[in-house]
């Protein structure tokens, strides 16, 4: 898909619409390429076509259903459950599915995850046991593990984002006597020695020379002259007062009085002094890769998305405390810098997704930490008719 | 049309800025001239005139200030678009319209919602033109299900054909040919250019001289706003909310601002004092205003898009707004519930613009008391210099968009 297409469909959700169960049909067929969906029709227009395409497509729809799932003795997963460390251990480790899940131990034994318990024996991919050799019914794996888990929201989120096809880890801040702002002061400082070698110093330098450049042409005379001008005039204490400005630059930059909050540009910017660790739920629960991406168990890499598991029913939104804490238990974007300012402030430096979840239904919000103080609308000038000959001659004149 | 835009609405402030002139080296009388502007500048300033109307009603007190200066009207509209006409939508377009339809002098201009009406109508055309394409394919398929009918009984041959239609409407017919000429319906609806329908309607009825195809009624009660010189009488004002009278009068210092009941002009602190008794969270309300003004946006109320102000990269004749922003007082009003949150989302979302979460740190209690009791001193910059600015931007994430 284009990328235009991208941005224009971002806010159609593809699982609100109904299918068309006909492009079964067509990856028999095709066996390869995913076929598009038909039309959409909004009601029964009495025409055999309409009627003969909705058989189909129910038809379609059973045939799919109908097939027969096959478990290979080759693949066939089976793990134990021992409740009173929360796990499952892997017996038979076998099919692609612990290239993403499980983590091994020192003696190369596998243990799963109460999510990914879940996630495995749902699909049919695995076979669970009690530790006394009995096999588990499906009842009796979702209530160990849901209880494993504390609640049913954080697996909800897991098992939806696992049947669209990402790559689901628990993060470290999972555990709530983790100390997350720690270890990001501990990844920053080895950030910044990576930078410093790399020379990059240069553009910190730069960004904190630029915000305290102010580029405002003053006269003293009309310093004198305020009086006769501008406050006269109004006889009053106004914000300007000088009776004449060079450029609107000089006009913006003296009505700059409000403190903001500037969000960090870069990893060694950041100093989050007052903050407090996050609290639960506004934790990072999950890691997340994109499907496509080459995820290696051993070395992750960074996660692409960061997801916080909230109860739509229990939880409010987050304070502007709760949300800066959030922020600052997550690196800073390494890709906003380059993108455009509209961008920039749409995406933000930092972005956590929350996960809101009611009774099963998951709502996912984007936090962005943006700072509209850091972008001056005033700088760049209003785009001239014939821009590139106008700009080349003022740049002279000035 | 975008550059007529950038002529008209050149100044981002209602303020003079004059540059200093050009040194040119070899010419020593521009350096003359450089230092003679550089140490006496002629100062240059517009000043404005407004009136501050106070709604007195028993259980609250609202102000409003009001521009009557056809002048000063046009030049807060045009240099930073100040305010509401009060018989238009936005821009103070009454008396252009009322001009053109009376076939009086001034009429000849095209309003904005003249554009808007233009493009309500290329819409109305195009949805009507699709009702008949759709009309049109179910007349088509109702034909090929009588004609199934009648060659059921028949010879091969011909049921054959009928396979053919059939499977040419089915596999690609329907989809593709339907759905083409949808998007041609769409491409020309959005090639075409509702600005240059409404000029051409403004040009066929407005101006006095062509007029004459065009009978111009005019009411009895009309006859009471057009004076001796046929001129239509101004009835139109510009009315601004209380941050944008106080950015002007304060911030900018172009406004002068008069009681209307006194008649004398009144200083940025007395303005205060009414406007933080009217609305106790007018300070923290403000200095988000002035936040977003003083980085250059073109600020506007957000009240028909559930939220507090709106955000205009220029203005807008230029461009839709970019951002709604929501004001939220912390601690305090910060911590809404979810159901809140979407029903904001959802409805800024659906007219694509970001949706902000303003946080704004700041004892509104105490500084309103402050300003009241008058018997301390106190400096406007320094009360809003103690509020603190923090945005969030929320936006519905959808997972399967972002799969790559």
């Amino acid at each position: 898909m284009s990328k235009e297409a991208n941005d224009a469909d971002i806010d159609v959700d593809i699982s609100d619409e109904q299918q068309d169960w006909r492009f079964l049909n067509a990856i028999d067929r095709s066996g390869q390429s995913l076929p598009k969906r038909g039309e959409k029709d909004y009601e029964p227009d009495g025409t055999g076509l309409q009627v003969s395409t909705l058989a189909e497509s129910r038809a379609a729809m059973y045939k799919a259903l109908e097939g027969e799932r096959k478990h290979s003795s080759k693949n066939h997963v089976s793990a134990t459950w021992f409740g009173y460390i929360g796990k499952a251990r892997v017996d038979v480790v076998a099919g692609p599915h612990f290239m993403t899940m499980g983590k091994a131990d020192s003696s190369g034994v596998i243990w799963l995850l109460p999510e990914e318990v879940i996630y495995l024996v749902e699909r049919g991919s695995m076979e669970c046991w009690w530790p006394e050799g009995a096999p588990m019914s499906l009842q009796a794996v979702y209530s160990t593990c849901i209880k494993a888990m504390g609640d049913i929201e954080k697996l909800q989120v897991y098992s939806y984002l696992r049947k669209i096809g990402f790559i689901v880890q628990r993060a470290t801040s999972y555990d709530p006597d983790f100390r997350v702002l720690e270890q990001r002061k501990l990844e920053r400082e080895e950030a910044l020695i990576n930078m410093r070698n790399k020379a990059g110093y240069s553009g910190l330098l730069r960004r904190s020379f630029l915000m305290g450049y102010n580029n405002c042409v003053v006269s003293p005379l009309s310093f004198i002259s305020r009086q006769l001008a501008r406050r006269a005039a109004t006889s009053n204490s106004t914000l300007l007062w000088r009776s004449v400005y060079r450029s609107y630059e000089s006009i913006y930059s003296e009505l700059n009085i409000i403190p903001c909050h500037r969000p960090p540009h870069l990893e060694a910017e950041v100093s989050d002094l007052d903050i407090e660790e996050p609290a639960a739920p506004f934790r990072v629960m999950f890691d997340v890769w994109k499907p496509g991406s080459t995820f290696k168990k051993a070395s992750p890499g960074k996660p692409d998305y960061r997801i916080v598991v909230v109860s739509a029913r229990d939880d409010k939104m987050p304070s502007l405390n709760q949300t800066a804490s959030l922020f600052a238990s997550v690196p800073v974007s390494e890709t906003t810098k380059d993108k455009s300012q509209m961008q920039r402030l749409k995406e933000g430096w930092r972005t956590v997704i929350l996960a809101v979840v009611d009774a099963g239904i998951i709502s996912l919000f984007k936090l962005s930490d943006v700072g509209f103080g850091d972008e001056k609308m005033y700088i760049r000038p209003p785009p001239k008719p014939r821009a590139p000959r106008t700009r080349k001659n003022q740049s002279k004149k000035s | 049309m975008k550059k007529s835009l950038n002529q008209l609405y050149g100044s981002p402030l209602p303020l003079v800025v004059r540059p200093l002139p050009p040194i040119i080296p070899h010419n020593p009388l521009s350096w003359i001239f450089w230092l003679w502007e550089y140490w006496f500048p002629e100062p240059e300033y517009n000043l404005y005139d407004g009136i501050l109307h106070a709604l007195v009603l028993p259980s609250e007190t609202t102000f409003y200030v009001r521009i009557d200066n056809g002048s000063d009207i046009n030049s807060l509209w045009s240099m930073g678009f100040f305010g509401k006409g009060t018989l238009s939508r936005s821009e103070p377009s009454w008396y252009t319209r009322t001009a053109r339809r009376l076939g009086l002098q001034g009429g000849e201009q095209m309003t904005s919602e003249e554009v808007t009406a233009a493009r309500r109508e290329e819409r109305k055309k195009f949805k009507m033109m699709r009702a008949q394409a759709e009309a049109e394919e179910l007349a088509r398929r109702k034909k090929l299900d009588e004609m199934k009918e009648v060659w059921a009984g028949q010879d091969s041959d011909s049921v054959s054909t009928l396979v053919d239609e059939e499977s040419k409407l089915t596999s690609t017919g329907v989809a593709s040919e339907a759905g083409d000429s949808k998007h041609e319906l769409t491409r020309t609806l959005e090639e075409s250019q509702p600005a240059q329908a409404a000029a051409v309607l403004v040009e066929s009825s407005a101006s006095p001289e062509v007029s004459g195809n065009h009978a111009t009624v005019i009411r009895f009660e009309d006859q009471s706003i057009i004076d001796s010189n046929n001129k239509l009488i101004q009835q139109e004002y510009l009315q601004l909310m209380p941050q944008e009278a106080f950015f002007l009068s304060y911030g900018l210092g172009v406004l002068r601002i008069t009681d209307h009941v006194t008649g004398k002009p009144l200083t940025s602190e007395e303005l205060l004092t009414r406007f933080v008794s009217a609305n106790p969270r007018f300070l923290s309300q403000y200095a988000v205003y002035h936040h977003y003004r003083s980085l250059g946006w073109c600020v506007r109320s957000g009240v028909k898009f559930g939220s507090e102000l709106l955000l205009y990269k220029r203005g807008p004749p230029f461009s839709h707004a970019e951002f709604c922003i929501r004001i939220l007082t912390s601690p305090g009003d910060e911590q809404h519930d979810w159901w809140w949150n979407t029903s904001i989302g959802r409805v800024v979302g659906g007219v694509k613009k970001g949706l902000v979460f303003c946080y704004v740190q700041g004892n509104d209690t105490e500084n309103t008391a402050k300003i009241l009791d008058a018997s301390e001193g106190y400096s406007i910059k320094d009360i809003l210099g103690s509020y603190q600015i923090r945005e969030v931007v929320y936006r519905r994430w959808i997972a399967t968009r972002n799969r790559d």
